[in-house]
């Protein structure tokens, strides 16, 4: 009951609190860890661009975590698209709640790019799907990763998050 | 109070009570995550190494997700969440309140609800506070809340905390018995349209229609339409069919001002009209008959509210609102115009406290009329409320947090108020929490105690010869009904996905209102006048306790169940005259069930359905048993069709025992459909 003005106010949508704050740390994670393509920014302080598609799970969290932060000496900037045709120009994507249809019309849409796309369940992370992909393990949050969708995007990310991370093509 | 030869109270109004001050909730999802800590630490995990972030768990259960944010929370809550609405299918605000455990809910006529906590339900119950974001609800007419006034678009609540037991030093006055705390969802979360098309057997045809997006570059705004036609219920032995009809809307933007500051400003206006039976008398024969009478609510309110926390934590909140309301029957006309302010500062002292003080001041403006049978004197008031409360939650230890606090008001029918509480909460483990607490909390008169004159019946032959009017009279000397209460309970969580909340009580009451007899003046044409009034001599005691238990049987389904008892111990003082002062213990229910059932079939397709079991109130209203039952199909995220009955089982049977106006409306098997759409 801290945070809110008086003794028995709760935390709004307790739901899904918990698990998008974590997430959100783990996306700041995402950014740290990856290098973009020597170009992609012309001035070390240019920002980041992180954009949310679809409908947003984390409400207004990301602007009060990220938006203070910085990788390097980029800042973050949280952008928002509705729907896939919106999306303009972005360094990460998180796949917020979108349909099958629209997620192959975005990899479509951003193949080659150096851009990294970060969904929201598991099997999302492919060679030509999301580079990254969250879902939950025994009340856990964990991501899978795409070595190859992180070539084929021209990405380049720490071998200190690789390990972390389930990578799709040592499944069989 | 309600005694059979004085039916009393009168529907009606007045004021008094001045309630409710309170705090503004801000609904903003900032507070999302862990509510005991400071925003920011709660919130931000970006320093945490991988490592770190893979070993926290996360909650993932609807009963943890519920339990998580309640755990530390020093009285017994229960949270209606925006899902347990939508899943119940309830068309308006008192019907939703039917899934708060502890909570006695009879449905009186097609608008109007009887709704209380730990008793003293009835039309004019006057123990529980109610609040639409921050905007208090209660009636200063009488005290209580006129329901048919209170609806939004539901879609647009986030959720409704109801408090049983006292909550009068964060809200003040007549949060005796509870609190029913009203949250809707900040302005940002409705990004489009959304058309809600509801037809049933009594909720004729419900249409809601909203829509929101940005404001410029920092705001966003959303705003609602909605029309409603509602009768149906079983007509009480007159045959007098009740009816309504309302149209409302609202608006709420919110504005990002930077620097951790935000401004939110919202309203509403309304129409409602209602039709139902009321008892009438006269002073020749047959006395009394029941005819149909027409209500009116008309109002509108605006409410701005200012809140900046700084990078240190501290948060300071100016909220201010106007409120207009106006009723038009038969019986009485009242107009009112409520103005409040309200500060709050919260703040951290040291380590260990965490400081929170508020001032208020309300302003109120009314106008009362009456008719042959009501009179309200003076039939003008202008009234002040001024109020002052402090509370420190201070860590003792990293389990022990104490709490305690107190708020000062002064209202104009009873002058200086206080009610001072004090809390403790202890958690052994992770998800377990013992708390108790002591309070104290008044109901304070209102209008209808001091200031009427109302008949309440006439008696034929009484003497012989002559025939009796009974005149219920105001009484400057009514004093607040005073609570004092100690609470004891017990939160746990003992899996991922169970939990279990018990809360003990004993509330001890002094000055409980008693209906008096006066002088009696024989006043020519064979009339005589007795007079009635209010007084306060009961004193007495109720205790029981609420049990909610919630298990996650799966990702997809989720049962929850509850149990209340209620017991009451009241002594009337030898000198009062009162005819039958302790009908309020039967007409609270000893026992109540409640079994909920919330079920996803397939990832497109819910089953809901809940039981209720109400115990009998005295001789006059049988126990009962009621269904709801709903099926819905989500075809798309944002189209939702659902078909539902609701007050299975119980069909034909009244909620509550007759009161003032005489018999109540019956409860009804009723079918609907609704139809949701999102563009």
């Amino acid at each position: 009951m801290h945070g809110a003005p008086h003794e028995f106010t709760l935390a709004d949508d307790p739901p899904r609190a918990k698990e998008y704050t974590l997430k959100a740390a783990f996306l700041f994670n995402f950014l740290k860890y990856t290098t973009w393509p020597k170009g992609t920014f012309e001035r070390p302080d240019d920002p980041i661009l992180l954009a949310i598609v679809g409908r947003d799970p984390f409400g207004s969290l990301l602007e009060h975590v990220l938006s203070k932060k910085k990788v390097g000496a980029h800042p973050i900037r949280i952008l928002r698209f509705k729907s896939v045709e919106e999306v303009k120009q972005a360094h990460a994507i998180f796949l917020g709640e979108l349909s099958a249809k629209e997620r192959a019309s975005l990899y479509a849409r951003l193949a080659g790019k150096p851009v990294l796309i970060i969904g929201d369940e598991r099997g999302l992370a492919s060679k030509d799907g999301a580079v990254a992909s969250f879902f939950l393990k025994d009340g856990k949050v964990r991501f899978e990763v795409s070595t190859e969708a992180i070539r084929r995007a021209g990405l380049a990310i720490s071998s200190q998050l690789l390990k972390l991370a389930d990578i799709v093509e040592k499944r069989r | 109070m309600h005694t059979p030869l004085v039916p009393i109270l009168l529907g009606l109004l007045p004021p008094c009570a001045w309630a409710s001050q309170l705090p503004p909730s801000g609904p903003e999802p900032t507070d999302v995550g862990v509510p005991s800590d400071g925003l920011d630490d709660a919130l931000d995990l970006t320093d945490l190494s991988l490592e770190e972030l893979m070993s926290i768990d996360v909650e993932v259960t609807s009963v943890s997700r519920k339990a998580e944010a309640l755990e530390e929370t020093a009285a017994a809550v229960y949270v209606i969440t925006a899902e347990d609405i939508r899943r119940s299918g309830a068309t308006s605000i008192p019907e939703a309140l039917r899934l708060a455990p502890g909570l006695h809910v009879a449905r009186l006529s097609t608008g109007d609800y009887a709704i209380s906590a730990r008793g003293f339900a009835g039309e004019f119950a006057n123990k529980m506070l109610v609040l639409i974001d921050g905007r208090s609800v209660y009636s200063s007419l009488f005290s209580g809340v006129f329901w048919p006034q209170q609806d939004l678009a539901l879609q647009d609540i986030a959720r409704i905390e109801v408090i049983r037991g006292p909550g009068g030093t964060m809200w003040g006055a007549n949060a005796v018995n509870g609190v029913i705390n009203i949250i809707t969802k900040p302005a940002r979360d409705l990004d489009g349209t959304t058309v809600r098309l509801l037809a049933g057997d009594e909720q004729k045809l419900v249409q809601t229609l909203r829509g929101g997006g940005p404001l410029g570059e920092s705001g966003h705004l959303r705003a609602y339409a909605k029309t409603t036609v509602r009768g149906g219920l079983a007509p009480p032995p007159t045959g007098i069919e009740g009816d309504a009809s309302s149209t409302r809307g609202g608006f709420r933007t919110d504005w990002d001002l930077g620097d951790g500051a935000e401004l939110t400003v919202q309203g509403d206006g309304y129409r409602e009209d209602h039709t139902r039976s009321i008892e009438v008398f006269e002073p020749s024969a047959p006395f009394q008959s029941q005819q149909a009478s027409q209500r009116r609510y008309t109002g509108g309110n605006l409410l701005g509210r200012w809140s900046r926390t700084a990078e240190n934590g501290t948060t300071t909140t100016l909220q201010s609102y106007f409120d207009h309301t106006e009723i038009d029957s038969e019986v009485f006309s009242e107009k009112r115009d409520n103005f409040d302010l309200d500060f709050q500062r919260r703040f951290a002292w040291g380590d260990a406290h965490d400081l929170i003080f508020g001032l208020g001041f309300r302003h109120t403006q009314s106008k009362a009329m009456g008719s042959d049978s009501l009179d309200f004197s003076p039939a003008k008031r202008s009234d002040e409320l001024y109020s002052a409360f402090i509370q420190d939650e201070h860590q003792v230890t990293d389990n022990l947090r104490l709490i305690y606090g107190t708020k000062v008001e002064h209202n104009a029918f009873s002058g200086l108020e206080i009610q001072p509480n004090v809390r403790f909460s202890l958690s052994s483990g992770e998800h377990t929490t013992l708390w108790g607490s002591i309070s104290r909390a008044v109901r304070t008169p209102s209008q209808i105690e001091q200031d009427i004159s109302f008949i309440q019946g006439f008696l034929p032959d009484t003497p012989p010869g002559f025939t009796t009017l009974l005149e219920l009279t105001g009484n400057d000397d009514f004093e607040s009904e005073v609570l004092v209460a100690y609470e004891l309970g017990l939160r746990t969580r003992p899996t991922e996905a169970t939990s279990l909340d018990i809360a003990l009580f004993l509330h001890s009451y002094d000055n409980l209102s008693t209906t008096e007899f006066g002088t009696a003046t024989p006043i020519g044409g064979g009339l005589i006048d007795q007079t009635l009034f209010f007084d306060n001599l009961m004193d007495g005691f109720t205790y029981g306790g609420e049990v909610v238990g919630q298990v996650s049987l799966s990702e997809n389904w989720t049962l929850q169940g509850s149990y209340s008892l209620l017991l009451f111990d009241l002594s009337v003082d030898p000198a009062s005259t009162d005819v039958d002062p302790k009908a309020i213990a039967d007409e609270a229910p000893r026992n109540q069930f409640q079994l909920r059932s919330s079920h996803d079939l397939t990832p497109a397709t819910e089953l809901d359905w809940a039981l209720w079991y109400v115990d009998n109130l005295g001789q006059q209203i049988d126990s009962y048993v009621r269904g709801d039952v709903r099926w819905g199909w989500n075809p798309t995220r944002e189209t939702q069709l659902s078909v539902g009955v609701q007050g299975l089982f119980h069909d034909g049977e009244e909620e509550f025992a007759p009161g003032a106006f005489g018999s109540y409306y019956g409860s009804q098997s009723l079918f609907y459909i609704r139809l949701d759409l999102g563009f």
